[in-house]
């Protein structure tokens, strides 16, 4: 029964997926299952459009992955090895995009820094709030382990610098949950539409802005097309992030 | 957590290498400028004490005009039933799959096929909402797929049963993720246990396996009908369909830029999100408290 569950579910995530994949591939869809015959046209139609804003939101993307790994390792850190009532507290702050809706915050930084709105600087800052309880969800128990703080202590007792210890033990230990954050953060950004609404710039929408608009305003063709190409983006880096969760999963049973 | 008290006085200073207070107090600022802050001024702004155009002095003309806008009322209700609804079929749909994991895992196989079925299975939490609502145009939509099949399946996508099915999608890989954690850190030996001696599956899973996840089934599904309460994007694209109380909120703003009425309804949607994660824990502990009494 379960197995029989698990099927329907899979078909349910499934069936939207390949029914967008037969849309974007005919040439009319209103006549059905690739109406008017099956066509890679549609695909090409949204590509040529589609690639700059593909390139912006893919720079976007690895920026706030960069400032996540920075600030982020920086945070976690201190709040693995120095716990007292102020990263407690900070623990509550950085978790405070998780509970406020996205298109509520986005109304309070649109609100609070109206100027900072077209360099397109609030949108990488507001990626970069949402992201980070992520990070920090992924580094703090890491960092925060005690056998990993016992291997940093022995070498430290055998003459060992800081930066030799922080190259040889602590990066290295770190290194799948640094790269679970990165993963993770790469598709919250890449995606990220709630807090986006409005702090991105209008003259240059990322890809999220582009789908709604074709949404909006497209034929369901390239509307399908255009979301066939969101997602052949983010599938590999999903997978990534499968795989590392059982990569974590496995070393720690 | 258990921070190694062994390690405290001699551990590895980040102020020798760093002027580490400085470093710290620049990895925070954009949390507390571009996070708290802004929070901060929403809340002021519905008030009429925050910045322009929203800075009148203080009021609470918006809070009443928001209590009595009917349209505002009947997007909170839709909003409300729409969050829990979506979660509580979720739970049923998730709950056997996490079952079904605890004993694969026990046994180890298939593993090339599970992975794939487990990012299939994460794809919708990667998906923006707005996806979502575009899976339920070409699927049940005026000229969807299912449409073809059915009649009545046409327009499905703009009527609440629609919507309810579209947050389905959004809600259940933010109910799973959690409860298979949770799944996973059980112990298989307690079930096994009551089995040999015994008890019929259904018991095991009624004393034994329930009430060990009813804290983590509590507190999951309160989080993620928080974060389908204030769920945007999927309601932006059906838009013409059921309201819900975020497209109220984008309204005030993109009709007329209404700063302190748009910031109002935004905190009334945040208490709502707010106050569902309270809750959440809140009867999660109180659920541990009486599984660990009993």
């Amino acid at each position: 029964m379960n197995r029989a569950v698990l099927a329907v579910v899979l078909s349910f995530v499934l069936l939207p997926i390949l029914a967008t994949a037969i849309a974007a591939t005919s040439v009319d869809f209103s006549h059905g299952p690739w109406g008017g015959g099956p066509t890679l046209d549609w695909l090409g139609y949204a590509w040529v459009p589609l690639a700059p804003v593909v390139a912006r939101s893919l720079a976007i993307a690895l920026g706030v992955v960069l400032l996540n790994l920075l600030l982020g390792g920086v945070i976690s850190w201190w709040v693995a090895r120095r716990p007292s009532w102020a990263t407690f507290l900070v623990g509550y702050l950085v978790n405070v995009p998780l509970a406020i809706p996205g298109i509520a915050l986005s109304v309070a930084l649109v609100g609070t820094f109206p100027p900072l709105r077209p360099s397109g600087f609030l949108l990488v800052m507001a990626h970069l709030v949402f992201t980070l309880p992520f990070t920090l969800a992924a580094l703090v128990p890491v960092l925060a382990d005690p056998s990993l703080r016992a291997a940093e202590d022995v070498a430290r007792s055998l003459g060992a610098s800081h930066v030799r210890v922080a190259r040889t033990i602590t990066i290295p230990a770190c290194a799948v949950g640094l790269a679970q954050a990165a993963a993770m953060v790469f598709a919250l950004s890449f995606g990220e539409f709630n807090i986006s609404f409005f702090v991105n710039p209008p003259a240059a929408p990322t890809i999220p802005f582009a789908l709604f608009d074709a949404y909006s305003t497209g034929r369901l063709e390239l509307a399908s097309a255009q979301t066939i190409i969101f997602i052949a983006f983010i599938v590999p880096v999903l997978g990534a992030i499968v795989a590392l969760q059982r990569r974590a999963g496995r070393s720690k049973t | 957590m258990p921070t190694g008290s062994l390690s405290a006085p001699r551990g590895l200073r980040f102020g020798d290498v760093l002027p580490g207070a400085f470093v710290l107090v620049l990895a925070l600022a954009p949390v507390l400028l571009f996070s708290v802050y802004p929070v901060a001024v929403l809340v002021a702004n519905s008030f009429g004490v925050g910045i322009a155009p929203a800075s009148g002095g203080f009021t609470l003309e918006h809070y009443d005009r928001a209590f009595a806008s009917k349209s505002v009322s009947s997007a909170l209700g839709n909003s409300v039933l729409v969050a829990i609804g979506s979660v509580c079929i979720s739970l049923g749909l998730v709950l056997p799959i996490v079952l079904r994991q605890g004993k694969r895992s026990a046994a180890r196989r298939e593993r090339a096929s599970a992975s794939a079925a487990d990012t299939l299975l994460a794809l919708p939490m990667a998906l923006p909402g707005i996806i979502i609502g575009f899976f339920a145009i070409v699927l049940v939509g005026r000229t969807g797929l299912l449409g073809l099949i059915w009649e009545g399946f046409s327009g499905f996508a703009y009527v609440f049963g629609g919507m309810l099915v579209a947050y389905v999608y959004f809600s259940f890989p933010r109910v799973l993720g959690p409860l298979r954690g949770a799944a996973a850190a059980l112990d298989p030996a307690l079930a096994e246990c009551a089995r040999t001696l015994g008890a019929s599956r259904v018991r095991v899973f009624a004393t034994v396996t329930l009430p060990m996840l009813l804290p983590a089934v509590i507190e999951t599904c309160a989080t993620a009908s928080a974060v389908a309460l204030g769920g945007y994007g999927t309601v932006a694209t059906l838009s013409e369909g059921v309201r819900l109380l975020p497209l109220n909120v984008v309204n005030e703003l993109t009709t007329g830029y209404r700063l302190a009425d748009s910031s109002t309804l935004a905190v009334l949607l945040a208490l709502g999100a707010v106050a569902a994660i309270a809750v959440g824990r809140l009867l999660s502990r109180g659920a541990k408290w009486a599984v660990s009494r009993a």
